[in-house]
Protein backbone atom coordinates (compact mmCIF):
# COMPACT_ATOMS: atom_id res chain seq x y z
CA UNK A 1 0.00 0.00 0.00
CA UNK A 2 2.79 2.30 1.04
CA UNK A 3 4.55 1.40 -2.34
CA UNK A 4 1.68 2.20 -4.12
CA UNK A 5 0.84 5.51 -2.47
CA UNK A 6 4.60 6.68 -2.93
CA UNK A 7 3.93 5.65 -6.50
CA UNK A 8 0.79 7.75 -6.83
CA UNK A 9 2.03 10.91 -5.21
CA UNK A 10 4.66 11.00 -7.46
CA UNK A 11 2.69 10.47 -10.42
CA UNK A 12 0.47 13.25 -9.09
CA UNK A 13 3.56 15.65 -8.80
CA UNK A 14 4.90 14.27 -12.08
CA UNK A 15 1.65 14.78 -13.91
CA UNK A 16 1.40 18.68 -14.61
CA UNK A 17 4.62 18.29 -16.15
CA UNK A 18 4.25 14.87 -18.29
CA UNK A 19 0.81 16.40 -19.21
CA UNK A 20 1.76 19.87 -19.93
CA UNK A 21 4.72 18.28 -21.84
CA UNK A 22 2.70 16.22 -24.18
CA UNK A 23 0.23 18.97 -25.17
CA UNK A 24 2.86 21.25 -26.11
CA UNK A 25 4.69 18.96 -27.85
CA UNK A 26 1.43 17.89 -29.63
CA UNK A 27 0.62 21.12 -30.49
CA UNK A 28 4.19 22.24 -31.59
CA UNK A 29 4.04 18.69 -34.29
CA UNK A 30 0.58 19.73 -35.08
CA UNK A 31 1.28 23.26 -35.63
CA UNK A 32 4.70 22.36 -38.06
CA UNK A 33 3.29 19.46 -39.93
CA UNK A 34 -0.03 21.64 -40.66
CA UNK A 35 1.46 24.02 -41.90
CA UNK A 36 4.41 22.66 -43.77
CA UNK A 37 2.38 19.21 -45.44
CA UNK A 38 -0.44 21.23 -46.15
CA UNK A 39 1.48 23.73 -48.01
CA UNK A 40 3.49 20.69 -49.84
CA UNK A 41 0.12 19.29 -51.07
CA UNK A 42 0.70 20.77 -54.55
CA UNK A 43 -1.86 23.00 -56.28
CA UNK A 44 -4.41 24.64 -53.69
CA UNK A 45 -7.59 26.27 -55.01
CA UNK A 46 -9.70 28.90 -53.12
CA UNK A 47 -11.94 26.52 -51.68
CA UNK A 48 -8.90 24.79 -50.10
CA UNK A 49 -6.59 27.93 -49.71
CA UNK A 50 -4.52 28.29 -46.41
CA UNK A 51 -6.68 30.29 -44.17
CA UNK A 52 -9.54 30.19 -45.61
CA UNK A 53 -12.55 29.68 -43.64
CA UNK A 54 -12.91 25.52 -45.20
CA UNK A 55 -9.08 25.08 -43.98
CA UNK A 56 -9.62 26.70 -40.80
CA UNK A 57 -12.88 24.19 -40.23
CA UNK A 58 -11.29 21.19 -41.14
CA UNK A 59 -8.15 22.38 -38.98
CA UNK A 60 -10.33 22.33 -36.47
CA UNK A 61 -12.23 19.49 -36.64
CA UNK A 62 -11.12 16.92 -38.75
CA UNK A 63 -7.34 17.49 -39.34
CA UNK A 64 -6.91 15.27 -36.34
CA UNK A 65 -7.74 11.53 -37.62
CA UNK A 66 -7.99 12.75 -41.35
CA UNK A 67 -4.60 14.14 -41.60
CA UNK A 68 -3.63 17.90 -41.87
CA UNK A 69 -3.69 17.55 -45.74
CA UNK A 70 -6.50 14.60 -46.11
CA UNK A 71 -4.62 12.22 -46.62
CA UNK A 72 -6.03 10.07 -44.18
CA UNK A 73 -3.16 10.79 -42.21
CA UNK A 74 -3.79 11.85 -38.66
CA UNK A 75 -1.96 11.80 -35.70
CA UNK A 76 -4.67 9.51 -34.08
CA UNK A 77 -5.40 7.33 -37.34
CA UNK A 78 -2.47 5.03 -35.85
CA UNK A 79 -5.06 3.93 -33.02
CA UNK A 80 -7.98 4.15 -34.71
CA UNK A 81 -9.83 0.60 -35.78
CA UNK A 82 -11.45 1.98 -39.15
CA UNK A 83 -8.22 3.79 -41.14
CA UNK A 84 -9.64 7.39 -41.98
CA UNK A 85 -10.67 8.15 -45.26
CA UNK A 86 -8.41 9.64 -47.60
CA UNK A 87 -9.99 12.34 -49.60
CA UNK A 88 -7.09 12.50 -52.34
CA UNK A 89 -7.50 8.49 -53.18
CA UNK A 90 -10.79 7.72 -51.97
CA UNK A 91 -14.13 8.19 -53.15
CA UNK A 92 -16.62 8.90 -50.61
CA UNK A 93 -18.80 5.87 -49.89
CA UNK A 94 -22.30 6.60 -48.48
CA UNK A 95 -24.21 8.13 -51.33
CA UNK A 96 -27.44 8.38 -52.46
CA UNK A 97 -26.82 8.40 -56.30
CA UNK A 98 -27.01 6.17 -59.30
CA UNK A 99 -23.16 6.59 -60.65
CA UNK A 100 -21.89 6.15 -57.25
CA UNK A 101 -20.57 10.15 -56.90
CA UNK A 102 -21.42 11.63 -53.40
CA UNK A 103 -23.56 14.60 -53.90
CA UNK A 104 -22.86 17.37 -51.53
CA UNK A 105 -26.04 16.89 -49.60
CA UNK A 106 -24.56 13.21 -48.96
CA UNK A 107 -21.14 14.59 -47.71
CA UNK A 108 -22.70 16.89 -45.13
CA UNK A 109 -24.61 14.02 -44.07
CA UNK A 110 -21.99 11.89 -43.35
CA UNK A 111 -20.18 14.89 -41.84
CA UNK A 112 -22.93 15.78 -39.56
CA UNK A 113 -24.10 12.55 -38.23
CA UNK A 114 -20.82 10.76 -38.20
CA UNK A 115 -20.26 7.19 -38.95
CA UNK A 116 -22.18 4.18 -36.32
CA UNK A 117 -19.52 1.59 -35.07
CA UNK A 118 -17.14 3.69 -38.11
CA UNK A 119 -15.69 5.49 -35.06
CA UNK A 120 -16.15 9.03 -36.90
CA UNK A 121 -18.21 11.34 -34.45
CA UNK A 122 -20.81 13.63 -36.19
CA UNK A 123 -20.44 17.02 -36.20
CA UNK A 124 -23.41 18.41 -34.39
CA UNK A 125 -22.10 21.43 -33.06
CA UNK A 126 -21.77 22.86 -36.78
CA UNK A 127 -23.61 25.22 -38.11
CA UNK A 128 -25.54 24.37 -41.19
CA UNK A 129 -22.95 27.03 -42.88
CA UNK A 130 -20.07 25.16 -41.17
CA UNK A 131 -21.27 21.84 -42.88
CA UNK A 132 -21.61 23.15 -46.14
CA UNK A 133 -18.26 24.45 -46.11
CA UNK A 134 -16.88 22.13 -44.98
CA UNK A 135 -18.12 19.67 -47.62
CA UNK A 136 -17.05 21.93 -50.49
CA UNK A 137 -13.73 21.72 -48.70
CA UNK A 138 -13.49 18.09 -49.06
CA UNK A 139 -15.09 17.58 -52.16
CA UNK A 140 -12.41 19.37 -53.44
CA UNK A 141 -9.40 17.41 -51.65
CA UNK A 142 -11.17 14.47 -53.49
CA UNK A 143 -11.30 16.60 -57.09
CA UNK A 144 -7.67 17.41 -56.72
CA UNK A 145 -6.56 14.10 -55.70
CA UNK A 146 -8.42 13.29 -59.36
CA UNK A 147 -6.07 16.55 -60.87
CA UNK A 148 -3.00 14.80 -59.29
CA UNK A 149 -3.28 10.73 -60.42
CA UNK A 150 -4.25 11.86 -64.08
CA UNK A 151 -1.34 14.18 -64.33
CA UNK A 152 0.35 11.82 -63.11
CA UNK A 153 -0.63 8.96 -65.36
CA UNK A 154 -1.65 10.95 -68.79
CA UNK A 155 0.07 14.08 -68.87
CA UNK A 156 3.13 12.00 -70.60
CA UNK A 157 0.56 10.69 -72.85
CA UNK A 158 -1.02 13.62 -73.71
CA UNK A 159 -3.30 14.58 -71.68
CA UNK A 160 -3.90 18.29 -71.87
CA UNK A 161 -4.06 20.49 -68.28
CA UNK A 162 -7.59 21.84 -69.38
CA UNK A 163 -8.65 18.42 -69.75
CA UNK A 164 -7.35 17.11 -66.45
CA UNK A 165 -9.72 20.20 -65.36
CA UNK A 166 -12.49 18.87 -67.04
CA UNK A 167 -11.96 15.34 -65.87
CA UNK A 168 -11.31 16.04 -62.66
CA UNK A 169 -14.18 18.32 -61.99
CA UNK A 170 -16.56 15.51 -63.96
CA UNK A 171 -15.25 12.55 -61.27
CA UNK A 172 -16.58 14.37 -58.50
CA UNK A 173 -19.58 15.75 -59.91
CA UNK A 174 -22.98 13.29 -60.08
CA UNK A 175 -24.61 12.99 -63.52
CA UNK A 176 -27.35 10.92 -61.62
CA UNK A 177 -27.98 12.49 -58.51
CA UNK A 178 -31.65 10.10 -57.21
CA UNK A 179 -34.26 10.73 -54.96
CA UNK A 180 -35.24 8.00 -52.67
CA UNK A 181 -38.36 6.83 -54.59
CA UNK A 182 -41.91 5.96 -52.75
CA UNK A 183 -42.87 2.29 -52.35
CA UNK A 184 -45.19 2.00 -54.79
CA UNK A 185 -48.99 2.11 -54.22
CA UNK A 186 -49.12 -1.95 -54.40
CA UNK A 187 -45.98 -2.51 -52.40
CA UNK A 188 -46.59 -4.74 -49.56
CA UNK A 189 -43.56 -6.49 -47.67
CA UNK A 190 -43.07 -9.80 -48.83
CA UNK A 191 -40.19 -11.77 -47.00
CA UNK A 192 -40.15 -14.79 -49.30
CA UNK A 193 -39.52 -12.51 -52.20
CA UNK A 194 -37.05 -10.75 -49.58
CA UNK A 195 -35.20 -14.06 -49.26
CA UNK A 196 -34.94 -14.38 -52.90
CA UNK A 197 -33.59 -11.33 -54.40
CA UNK A 198 -31.30 -11.26 -50.81
CA UNK A 199 -30.20 -14.81 -52.66
CA UNK A 200 -29.57 -13.62 -55.63
CA UNK A 201 -28.30 -10.23 -55.24
CA UNK A 202 -26.41 -10.03 -51.82
CA UNK A 203 -25.67 -13.91 -50.28
CA UNK A 204 -22.68 -14.47 -52.47
CA UNK A 205 -20.55 -11.44 -50.36
CA UNK A 206 -23.13 -11.62 -47.06
CA UNK A 207 -23.64 -15.02 -46.85
CA UNK A 208 -26.95 -16.73 -46.83
CA UNK A 209 -27.33 -16.17 -43.47
CA UNK A 210 -26.17 -12.82 -43.72
CA UNK A 211 -23.16 -13.30 -41.52
CA UNK A 212 -20.53 -11.71 -43.96
CA UNK A 213 -19.30 -14.84 -44.85
CA UNK A 214 -19.00 -15.27 -48.37
CA UNK A 215 -16.28 -13.68 -49.87
CA UNK A 216 -12.88 -14.69 -48.91
CA UNK A 217 -10.71 -11.76 -49.13
CA UNK A 218 -12.52 -8.97 -50.19
CA UNK A 219 -10.51 -5.67 -51.03
CA UNK A 220 -11.13 -2.59 -51.47
CA UNK A 221 -9.85 -0.18 -54.36
CA UNK A 222 -6.66 0.21 -52.81
CA UNK A 223 -6.26 -3.34 -52.09
CA UNK A 224 -6.69 -3.37 -48.42
CA UNK A 225 -8.33 -6.61 -47.13
CA UNK A 226 -11.42 -5.01 -45.97
CA UNK A 227 -14.45 -7.11 -43.98
CA UNK A 228 -17.91 -7.84 -45.40
CA UNK A 229 -20.27 -6.54 -42.99
CA UNK A 230 -21.86 -8.91 -40.78
CA UNK A 231 -25.74 -7.68 -41.42
CA UNK A 232 -26.75 -10.09 -38.44
CA UNK A 233 -24.49 -9.21 -35.99
CA UNK A 234 -22.36 -6.06 -36.74
CA UNK A 235 -24.41 -1.76 -36.97
CA UNK A 236 -24.49 -0.71 -40.79
CA UNK A 237 -22.00 1.78 -40.69
CA UNK A 238 -23.88 3.79 -43.30
CA UNK A 239 -26.79 3.70 -41.22
CA UNK A 240 -30.03 1.48 -41.36
CA UNK A 241 -33.00 3.37 -41.38
CA UNK A 242 -35.14 2.18 -44.59
CA UNK A 243 -33.78 5.10 -46.63
CA UNK A 244 -29.92 4.68 -45.90
CA UNK A 245 -30.22 1.08 -46.36
CA UNK A 246 -32.28 1.45 -49.54
CA UNK A 247 -29.11 4.19 -50.88
CA UNK A 248 -26.79 1.46 -49.72
CA UNK A 249 -28.50 -1.38 -51.72
CA UNK A 250 -29.22 0.72 -54.52
CA UNK A 251 -25.87 2.80 -55.15
CA UNK A 252 -23.14 0.34 -54.23
CA UNK A 253 -20.67 1.45 -51.63
CA UNK A 254 -17.92 3.45 -54.28
CA UNK A 255 -14.53 2.12 -53.07
CA UNK A 256 -15.67 -1.24 -51.92
CA UNK A 257 -16.32 -4.37 -53.73
CA UNK A 258 -19.78 -4.01 -52.87
CA UNK A 259 -21.50 -2.83 -56.38
CA UNK A 260 -24.97 -0.74 -56.89
CA UNK A 261 -27.82 -2.81 -58.20
CA UNK A 262 -29.48 0.25 -60.78
CA UNK A 263 -31.03 -2.87 -62.71
CA UNK A 264 -33.05 -3.49 -59.90
CA UNK A 265 -36.47 -2.37 -59.64
CA UNK A 266 -37.22 -0.10 -56.49
CA UNK A 267 -39.99 -1.88 -55.04
CA UNK A 268 -37.43 -5.06 -55.25
CA UNK A 269 -34.86 -2.90 -53.19
CA UNK A 270 -37.54 -2.00 -50.85
CA UNK A 271 -38.48 -5.55 -50.15
CA UNK A 272 -34.34 -6.30 -49.50
CA UNK A 273 -34.77 -3.34 -47.37
CA UNK A 274 -36.92 -5.39 -45.29
CA UNK A 275 -35.49 -8.15 -45.31
CA UNK A 276 -32.13 -6.92 -44.65
CA UNK A 277 -33.95 -5.55 -41.23
CA UNK A 278 -35.30 -8.81 -40.52
CA UNK A 279 -31.60 -10.61 -40.64
CA UNK A 280 -30.97 -8.27 -38.50
CA UNK A 281 -33.31 -8.55 -36.19
CA UNK A 282 -35.37 -5.65 -35.97
CA UNK A 283 -37.54 -6.21 -39.10
CA UNK A 284 -40.08 -2.94 -40.06
CA UNK A 285 -43.68 -3.33 -39.46
CA UNK A 286 -45.18 -4.25 -42.72
CA UNK A 287 -46.83 -0.88 -43.04
CA UNK A 288 -45.78 1.57 -46.17
CA UNK A 289 -45.49 4.18 -44.11
CA UNK A 290 -42.75 2.84 -41.61
CA UNK A 291 -40.36 2.60 -44.81
CA UNK A 292 -40.59 6.37 -45.10
CA UNK A 293 -39.45 6.54 -40.83
CA UNK A 294 -36.06 7.91 -40.16
CA UNK A 295 -33.84 6.22 -38.14
CA UNK A 296 -34.20 6.75 -34.78
CA UNK A 297 -30.51 4.98 -33.61
CA UNK A 298 -28.95 8.34 -34.07
CA UNK B 1 -6.35 37.58 -38.87
CA UNK B 2 -2.54 38.90 -39.52
CA UNK B 3 -1.12 37.48 -42.95
CA UNK B 4 1.92 35.08 -41.48
CA UNK B 5 4.72 34.69 -43.70
CA UNK B 6 3.86 31.20 -43.89
CA UNK B 7 0.55 31.79 -45.49
CA UNK B 8 2.13 33.91 -48.18
CA UNK B 9 4.77 31.26 -48.59
CA UNK B 10 1.99 28.96 -49.37
CA UNK B 11 0.17 30.99 -51.56
CA UNK B 12 3.15 31.39 -53.63
CA UNK B 13 3.37 27.77 -54.70
CA UNK B 14 0.11 27.77 -55.99
CA UNK B 15 0.35 30.93 -57.94
CA UNK B 16 3.81 29.56 -59.52
CA UNK B 17 2.54 26.09 -60.80
CA UNK B 18 -0.81 28.17 -62.23
CA UNK B 19 1.88 30.69 -64.21
CA UNK B 20 4.18 27.47 -65.06
CA UNK B 21 0.98 25.50 -66.29
CA UNK B 22 -0.15 28.47 -68.22
CA UNK B 23 3.50 28.54 -70.09
CA UNK B 24 3.31 25.19 -70.73
CA UNK B 25 0.02 24.34 -71.66
CA UNK B 26 -0.72 21.54 -74.05
CA UNK B 27 -3.21 22.21 -77.30
CA UNK B 28 -5.86 19.80 -77.14
CA UNK B 29 -5.89 16.76 -78.47
CA UNK B 30 -6.75 16.90 -81.90
CA UNK B 31 -9.92 14.74 -82.38
CA UNK B 32 -10.58 12.13 -85.34
CA UNK B 33 -11.63 13.33 -88.70
CA UNK B 34 -13.34 10.60 -90.55
CA UNK B 35 -13.22 10.92 -94.41
CA UNK B 36 -13.49 8.69 -97.57
CA UNK B 37 -10.30 6.33 -97.54
CA UNK B 38 -9.66 5.53 -101.32
CA UNK B 39 -6.71 3.14 -102.01
CA UNK B 40 -6.00 3.24 -98.85
CA UNK B 41 -2.81 0.53 -97.15
CA UNK B 42 -2.58 -2.14 -94.90
CA UNK B 43 -1.12 -2.61 -92.17
CA UNK B 44 -0.27 -6.43 -91.28
CA UNK B 45 1.78 -7.99 -88.23
CA UNK B 46 2.72 -10.40 -85.68
CA UNK B 47 3.27 -9.90 -81.54
CA UNK B 48 5.73 -12.52 -80.66
CA UNK B 49 6.80 -13.79 -77.45
CA UNK B 50 10.45 -13.67 -76.52
CA UNK B 51 11.59 -17.04 -74.93
CA UNK B 52 9.70 -19.73 -73.73
CA UNK B 53 6.44 -18.57 -72.45
CA UNK B 54 5.34 -19.52 -69.09
CA UNK B 55 2.33 -21.96 -68.91
CA UNK B 56 -1.32 -21.11 -68.41
CA UNK B 57 -2.06 -20.74 -65.03
CA UNK B 58 -5.02 -23.11 -63.85
CA UNK B 59 -7.64 -20.79 -61.84
CA UNK B 60 -8.41 -21.55 -58.38
CA UNK B 61 -11.88 -21.44 -58.53
CA UNK B 62 -13.50 -20.12 -54.82
CA UNK B 63 -16.60 -19.10 -55.42
CA UNK B 64 -20.15 -20.06 -57.23
CA UNK B 65 -18.56 -23.45 -57.21
CA UNK B 66 -21.20 -25.07 -58.80
CA UNK B 67 -21.52 -23.13 -61.92
CA UNK B 68 -17.77 -21.40 -62.38
CA UNK B 69 -16.30 -25.28 -61.92
CA UNK B 70 -18.28 -26.44 -64.79
CA UNK B 71 -14.82 -26.46 -67.04
CA UNK B 72 -11.55 -25.67 -65.67
CA UNK B 73 -10.43 -22.34 -66.26
CA UNK B 74 -7.08 -20.82 -67.65
CA UNK B 75 -5.98 -17.31 -67.01
CA UNK B 76 -5.97 -15.28 -69.71
CA UNK B 77 -3.17 -12.40 -68.58
CA UNK B 78 -0.95 -14.50 -71.19
CA UNK B 79 -1.76 -16.68 -73.75
CA UNK B 80 0.78 -17.14 -76.34
CA UNK B 81 0.26 -19.47 -79.37
CA UNK B 82 2.80 -22.31 -80.00
CA UNK B 83 4.60 -20.52 -82.35
CA UNK B 84 4.78 -17.57 -79.91
CA UNK B 85 2.32 -15.43 -80.81
CA UNK B 86 0.76 -13.34 -78.41
CA UNK B 87 -3.01 -13.25 -77.90
CA UNK B 88 -5.29 -10.40 -76.38
CA UNK B 89 -2.14 -7.63 -77.06
CA UNK B 90 -3.77 -4.85 -78.22
CA UNK B 91 -2.46 -2.71 -81.92
CA UNK B 92 -3.36 0.55 -82.68
CA UNK B 93 -2.71 3.86 -84.62
CA UNK B 94 -1.49 6.53 -82.79
CA UNK B 95 -2.98 9.83 -82.91
CA UNK B 96 -3.95 8.99 -86.74
CA UNK B 97 -5.82 12.58 -87.32
CA UNK B 98 -7.96 11.00 -90.30
CA UNK B 99 -9.04 8.35 -91.83
CA UNK B 100 -11.77 5.62 -92.34
CA UNK B 101 -15.08 6.09 -90.58
CA UNK B 102 -16.45 2.94 -88.15
CA UNK B 103 -18.19 0.74 -89.87
CA UNK B 104 -22.45 1.42 -89.28
CA UNK B 105 -23.60 0.57 -85.68
CA UNK B 106 -25.04 -3.34 -86.57
CA UNK B 107 -26.97 -4.55 -83.57
CA UNK B 108 -25.44 -8.16 -84.79
CA UNK B 109 -22.00 -6.75 -84.42
CA UNK B 110 -22.49 -4.77 -80.92
CA UNK B 111 -18.88 -5.12 -79.02
CA UNK B 112 -20.09 -7.41 -76.37
CA UNK B 113 -18.92 -8.39 -73.20
CA UNK B 114 -19.94 -11.58 -71.92
CA UNK B 115 -19.59 -13.75 -68.50
CA UNK B 116 -19.61 -16.83 -69.37
CA UNK B 117 -18.83 -20.22 -67.32
CA UNK B 118 -17.14 -17.53 -65.33
CA UNK B 119 -14.65 -15.67 -67.68
CA UNK B 120 -14.73 -12.61 -69.14
CA UNK B 121 -15.47 -13.34 -72.93
CA UNK B 122 -13.64 -11.90 -74.70
CA UNK B 123 -10.82 -11.21 -72.89
CA UNK B 124 -9.92 -7.52 -74.54
CA UNK B 125 -12.91 -5.96 -76.63
CA UNK B 126 -12.52 -3.01 -78.41
CA UNK B 127 -15.24 -0.45 -78.06
CA UNK B 128 -15.80 2.56 -81.29
CA UNK B 129 -15.84 5.70 -78.51
CA UNK B 130 -19.82 7.04 -78.61
CA UNK B 131 -21.02 2.97 -79.10
CA UNK B 132 -21.95 1.18 -76.07
CA UNK B 133 -20.65 -2.22 -74.66
CA UNK B 134 -23.15 -4.73 -74.59
CA UNK B 135 -22.50 -6.86 -70.98
CA UNK B 136 -24.00 -9.97 -70.69
CA UNK B 137 -24.64 -12.76 -68.08
CA UNK B 138 -25.04 -16.39 -69.39
CA UNK B 139 -23.61 -17.53 -65.59
CA UNK B 140 -27.37 -17.18 -63.79
CA UNK B 141 -24.97 -16.47 -61.02
CA UNK B 142 -24.07 -12.83 -59.65
CA UNK B 143 -21.69 -11.18 -61.04
CA UNK B 144 -20.51 -7.20 -60.54
CA UNK B 145 -19.25 -5.66 -63.87
CA UNK B 146 -16.51 -2.97 -62.14
CA UNK B 147 -14.53 -0.84 -64.45
CA UNK B 148 -11.83 0.86 -62.95
CA UNK B 149 -11.73 3.50 -65.48
CA UNK B 150 -10.44 7.25 -65.20
CA UNK B 151 -10.40 9.16 -67.43
CA UNK B 152 -14.02 7.96 -67.65
CA UNK B 153 -16.61 7.87 -64.73
CA UNK B 154 -16.06 4.31 -62.97
CA UNK B 155 -19.35 1.68 -63.07
CA UNK B 156 -19.62 -1.23 -60.70
CA UNK B 157 -22.68 -2.49 -61.29
CA UNK B 158 -24.85 -5.86 -60.01
CA UNK B 159 -25.65 -8.37 -62.23
CA UNK B 160 -27.75 -10.76 -60.78
CA UNK B 161 -28.05 -14.18 -62.48
CA UNK B 162 -32.30 -12.76 -63.57
CA UNK B 163 -30.45 -10.13 -65.59
CA UNK B 164 -29.02 -11.52 -68.85
CA UNK B 165 -28.47 -8.15 -70.56
CA UNK B 166 -27.14 -4.80 -69.94
CA UNK B 167 -24.71 -1.94 -71.02
CA UNK B 168 -22.26 0.75 -70.73
CA UNK B 169 -21.28 3.79 -72.47
CA UNK B 170 -17.43 5.69 -71.88
CA UNK B 171 -17.62 8.94 -73.15
CA UNK B 172 -13.21 9.27 -73.61
CA UNK B 173 -10.83 6.78 -75.19
CA UNK B 174 -9.43 4.71 -72.94
CA UNK B 175 -8.06 1.30 -71.88
CA UNK B 176 -10.16 0.40 -69.06
CA UNK B 177 -9.87 -2.49 -66.81
CA UNK B 178 -13.00 -4.61 -65.55
CA UNK B 179 -13.00 -6.90 -62.76
CA UNK B 180 -15.87 -8.65 -61.25
CA UNK B 181 -15.15 -9.02 -57.45
CA UNK B 182 -17.43 -11.93 -56.65
CA UNK B 183 -14.88 -13.92 -58.94
CA UNK B 184 -11.31 -12.23 -58.29
CA UNK B 185 -9.89 -14.02 -61.52
CA UNK B 186 -12.27 -12.16 -63.32
CA UNK B 187 -10.71 -9.59 -65.47
CA UNK B 188 -11.27 -8.02 -69.22
CA UNK B 189 -10.23 -4.73 -70.89
CA UNK B 190 -12.62 -2.62 -72.74
CA UNK B 191 -10.16 -0.33 -75.04
CA UNK B 192 -12.68 3.27 -75.89
CA UNK B 193 -11.09 4.23 -79.40
CA UNK B 194 -12.16 6.99 -81.10
CA UNK B 195 -11.03 5.46 -84.63
CA UNK B 196 -10.96 2.07 -86.03
CA UNK B 197 -7.31 1.55 -85.98
CA UNK B 198 -7.15 -0.31 -83.21
CA UNK B 199 -7.35 -4.62 -83.10
CA UNK B 200 -6.46 -6.72 -80.80
CA UNK B 201 -4.67 -9.96 -81.72
CA UNK B 202 -5.94 -13.18 -82.90
CA UNK B 203 -4.93 -16.46 -81.26
CA UNK B 204 -1.86 -16.85 -83.39
CA UNK B 205 -0.59 -13.35 -82.33
CA UNK B 206 -1.54 -11.66 -85.41
CA UNK B 207 -3.12 -8.39 -86.44
CA UNK B 208 -4.10 -6.47 -89.43
CA UNK B 209 -5.22 -3.12 -90.03
CA UNK B 210 -6.74 -2.04 -93.15
CA UNK B 211 -7.64 1.17 -95.30
CA UNK B 212 -5.05 3.27 -93.95
CA UNK B 213 -4.40 6.22 -95.85
CA UNK B 214 -0.67 6.65 -96.79
CA UNK B 215 1.25 8.39 -94.54
CA UNK B 216 3.42 7.57 -91.32
CA UNK B 217 2.51 6.57 -88.40
CA UNK B 218 3.68 5.52 -85.43
CA UNK B 219 1.77 2.38 -84.39
CA UNK B 220 1.51 1.44 -80.75
CA UNK B 221 1.19 -2.21 -79.19
CA UNK B 222 0.21 -2.47 -75.48
CA UNK B 223 -0.31 -5.78 -73.64
CA UNK B 224 -1.77 -5.72 -69.81
CA UNK B 225 1.87 -7.30 -69.00
CA UNK B 226 3.35 -4.18 -69.74
CA UNK B 227 3.56 -0.98 -67.54
CA UNK B 228 3.33 1.53 -71.16
CA UNK B 229 2.78 0.96 -74.68
CA UNK B 230 5.60 -0.26 -76.92
CA UNK B 231 5.76 2.38 -79.93
CA UNK B 232 7.45 1.88 -83.32
CA UNK B 233 7.12 3.98 -86.89
CA UNK B 234 5.16 2.48 -89.82
CA UNK B 235 5.24 3.85 -93.47
CA UNK B 236 1.88 2.96 -95.48
CA UNK B 237 1.89 3.27 -99.05
CA UNK B 238 -1.51 3.33 -101.10
CA UNK B 239 -2.62 -0.29 -101.99
CA UNK B 240 0.52 -1.81 -100.24
CA UNK B 241 0.99 -3.92 -97.06
CA UNK B 242 3.42 -2.87 -94.86
CA UNK B 243 4.63 -5.42 -92.01
CA UNK B 244 5.69 -5.02 -88.48
CA UNK B 245 6.35 -7.31 -85.97
CA UNK B 246 6.20 -6.17 -82.14
CA UNK B 247 7.96 -8.34 -79.19
CA UNK B 248 7.14 -9.10 -75.76
CA UNK B 249 9.92 -10.05 -73.32
CA UNK B 250 9.87 -11.15 -70.04
CA UNK B 251 11.56 -8.48 -69.15
CA UNK B 252 9.62 -5.59 -70.50
CA UNK B 253 8.84 -2.70 -68.25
Amino acid sequence: MTARKSFNARLRTATPPIVGGLVASTLLITACRTQSEYASIGTLTPTVAVGSRGYELYQNNCAACHGPAGRGDGMFAFVLNTRPRDFWNEPFRYVSTLDGIATKEDVIQSIQHGRINGEMPGGQWLTGDDLSVLADFVIELNRLGWEERLREEFAAEGLSEEEIQEISLERVTTEQPAQTPVPSPSFAADLARGRDLYAQSCASCHGLSGRGDGLDVPRDEQGRAIAVRDLANEPIRGGDSPEELFNRIRSGIPGTPMPGQPLMAPDDVWQLVHYTRYIMGRPISSSPDALLTPSTDR
Amino acid sequence: MRPRLTHLACLMVPIGLIAMVGVGQQPRRPSYEAIEVKSGGTIVGVVSYEGTPPARERVDVTTSEEVCHASPIYSDKLVVSEEGGVRWAVVSLKDIERGKAFPEPDPEKQPTLDQSGCVFKPHVVVVPQGQSLRVLNSDGVLHNVHTWSKLNRSKNVAMPGVIEETSMKFRRPERIRITCDIHPWMEAYSVVSEHPYAVVTDKDGRFKLTDVPAGKYAITMWHESLKTEIIQSVTVERGKESKVEFTLSKTAP
